[in-house]
């Protein structure tokens, strides 16, 4: 792909994203424990909780990780 | 009377064994269609009973959960029938129809027995379809046998203990008091991928073929959610099991190289949402778990047929080998993301209007941590499988393949499973309408979607910036199965060579020992041994003048 044409694709996603994450200024979300009434709460636990389960799987890939032929029969 | 001796099941199980003779592979698409037929006049209730000793044998007993189970099983049996019709090997087929067949049996099922025979029957024909696939899917297949013999005798133990200590045969919900419940969990558990026995998904499905892996996908972990739904709804214990699940799936995924390998996880993953689901088993968890299983066999079938396409034109599979694909299979790459985006519930797909009902499930139970973890495991979902697959087959980079989409009867079985992923999610009602209990819940609120969005955009969002770190390697990741294909082997060779040379060292010494005994027995008695060779005759004589004589003197001095 060219790279203007990524370069629009990025800044519209980060578009979405800008609203997405305010949207709860006029959205009223209902919280049901509390701490999912944290502002853009979906968002930021959305993110970190992604960044969390690549790197718990880097961690273990380290220990499990073998090359392809490892069961050769 | 007649009309009630027809078996939906069973009927697609005849029909099966005779695909070989067929020769116009449009035939076999009406079998599918005569056992939903026979299944739709049918009303609920138990209609085919046989007298079995002290016991009675339920072969056909419908309710709202088995009518769903087998309405869905049908719709994807005929799906993958018109994608896989340009498959020549008709062992597949066959065998696919009759595994099909037993699934829908063990779901229409009333009684154990019946149950447990139809679940081996399982067992052999989705063997032979891994078979199917090419000269490297043996072992697999050997390693996929081997587990699912072990859980049907771990099964068979259970059902029969269970029988003698119960009195009964029927199959509904399991007496917790009973230890053999256990057992036929624990069977029931081993074909629904439970931990330690989740290898055995991604390490036999990828192994069929381009159409065998669509069949594989949906049958046998679903037939397994079905009977715990039955056996074991409200079961705490299957909350931790499931979780362990769709986190195992997640993490196991992101370190995947082979695109079908990727969705096989992602398998586990989801059956690992409905077995929480069946653990929580209030009424809208039990929704949520079936709704779940109806959405997920025809998204996930629509993502291994997408996969599957890739395979059957390019003959690659792994993702450091594919990319830029989008050029040349636009239709393929379509369908894959609509299957993708279903699978990570987003809005207007199949998966939203599904999955939402077992989150909400642990809202009404106020379950804090497990809503935490679901929703984690949401966004692990869209990172794994929903943007995983597409990007690092379709775009990433450009692999230069020479490609274009496959033909007409693979493209017309994807838009069909795309359109209906689509058409579920936009009318929710329908699928709701069929749930085994009524649905209150309303899936399109605005802060629903609002919250539901946010989540997976900033996922895709955390995707993009941690890119190089999900750059796929050549690399496989260790499993459980490691214990028998590996540490098993080194044991057994261990055993081998210390044993062997133990031994032989002690059959050396048996030998030894034997040869020495001969010997001196030779010696002493064998031909030319003293004891042993022959005399002639004058010394004969002469000896026995001697021994007389000697005899003589010793009695005339005595």
């Amino acid at each position: 792909m060219l790279n203007s044409t990524i370069k629009k694709l990025w800044i519209s996603f980060l578009f979405i994203l800008a609203i997405l994450f305010f949207s709860d200024l006029v959205i009223h979300r209902h919280d049901y424990f509390g701490v999912d009434g944290f502002f853009a709460f979906p968002s930021i636990y959305g993110f970190l909780s992604c960044i969390f389960l690549v790197f718990v799987s880097k961690a273990i890939g380290i220990f499990l990780k073998r090359p392809e032929d490892y069961y050769d029969e | 009377m007649t009309s009630s001796l027809l078996h939906p099941g069973i009927i697609l199980i005849l029909f099966g064994l005779f695909i070989p003779l067929i020769k116009n592979r449009l035939i076999v698409l009406l079998f599918p269609i005569a056992s939903f037929i026979i299944l739709f006049s049918l009303d609920n209730g138990t209609i085919i009973k046989l007298d079995y000793g002290n016991y009675e044998l339920i072969l056909l007993s419908i309710d709202k959960l088995s009518r769903l189970f087998s309405y869905i099983f049908l719709l994807i049996l005929f799906a993958t029938a018109i994608f896989s019709i340009n498959q020549d090997n008709k062992s597949e087929i066959s065998s696919a129809f009759v595994y099909v067949g037993s699934s829908i049996s063990v779901v229409l099922s009333g009684d154990l027995i019946t149950l447990f025979i139809f679940w081996e029957i399982m067992a052999i024909t989705s063997t032979i379809v891994i078979w199917s696939g090419s000269k490297q899917s043996y072992y697999p297949g050997i390693r996929y046998l081997a587990v699912h013999l072990l859980g049907g005798s771990i099964l068979l133990i259970g059902i029969i203990g269970y029988a003698n200590t119960t009195g009964t045969l029927t199959f509904g919900l399991m007496s917790p008091d009973n230890i053999f419940s256990y057992f036929v969990l624990a069977g029931f558990l081993i074909n629904a991928g439970a931990p330690p026995f989740s290898s055995w998904i991604p390490d036999a499905y990828p192994s069929a073929s381009w159409s065998g892996t669509v069949f594989l996908s949906a049958f046998t972990t679903k037939t397994a959610v079905y009977v715990l739904i039955v056996g074991y709804a409200g079961y705490q214990f299957l909350i931790y099991v499931g979780i362990f699940m769709i986190f195992y799936g997640i993490i196991f995924a992101i370190l995947e190289n082979d695109m079908r390998r990727i969705l096989s996880y992602s398998i586990v993953n989801q059956v690992g949402f409905m077995i929480v689901a069946v653990g929580i088993g209030t009424e809208i968890a039990i929704n949520g778990a079936s709704s779940h299983a109806f959405t997920h066999i025809i998204y996930k079938a629509l993502l291994l047929m997408s996969a599957g396409s890739v395979f059957y034109i390019t003959g690659r599979t792994k993702c450091t080998d594919l990319g830029g694909l989008y050029k040349t299979m636009p239709l393929t790459m379509i369908c894959g993301i609509i299957g993708a985006l279903s699978i990570s519930a987003f809005p207007l797909t199949s998966g939203f209007i599904s999955k939402s009902l077992t989150v909400q499930a642990t809202v009404y139970e106020e379950l804090k941590i497990l809503w935490l973890l679901l929703t984690m495991a949401s966004a692990g979902v869209f990172l794994h499988a929903g943007i995983k697959f597409p990007w690092f087959v379709f775009f990433q980079k450009d692999a230069k393949i020479k490609a274009e989409d496959p033909p007409k009867n693979m493209r017309l079985a994807m838009i069909l499973l795309s359109a209906l992923c689509i058409l579920i999610g936009v009318f929710p009602g329908a699928l709701y309408s069929i749930l085994p209990y009524d649905v209150k819940y309303i899936p399109y609120t605005l802060d629903h979607v609002s919250s539901q969005l946010q989540l997976l955009m900033f996922s895709g969002l955390a995707f993009f910036i941690l890119l190089k770190y999900l750059k796929r390697t050549l690399t496989i990741t260790l499993d459980f199965d490691w214990f028998w294909r590996k540490f098993g082997v080194l044991v057994v060779n261990l055993f081998d060579t210390y044993l062997l040379k133990k031994t032989q060292t002690l059959i050396q010494s048996i030998d030894n020992l034997g040869t020495q005994t001969i010997r001196s027995l030779h010696k002493y008695n064998g031909p030319s041994g003293m004891l042993g060779r022959s005399w002639s005759t004058g010394s004969m004589a002469l000896w026995t003048a001697i021994l007389l004589g000697l005899f003589l003197l010793f009695y005339l001095f005595a």
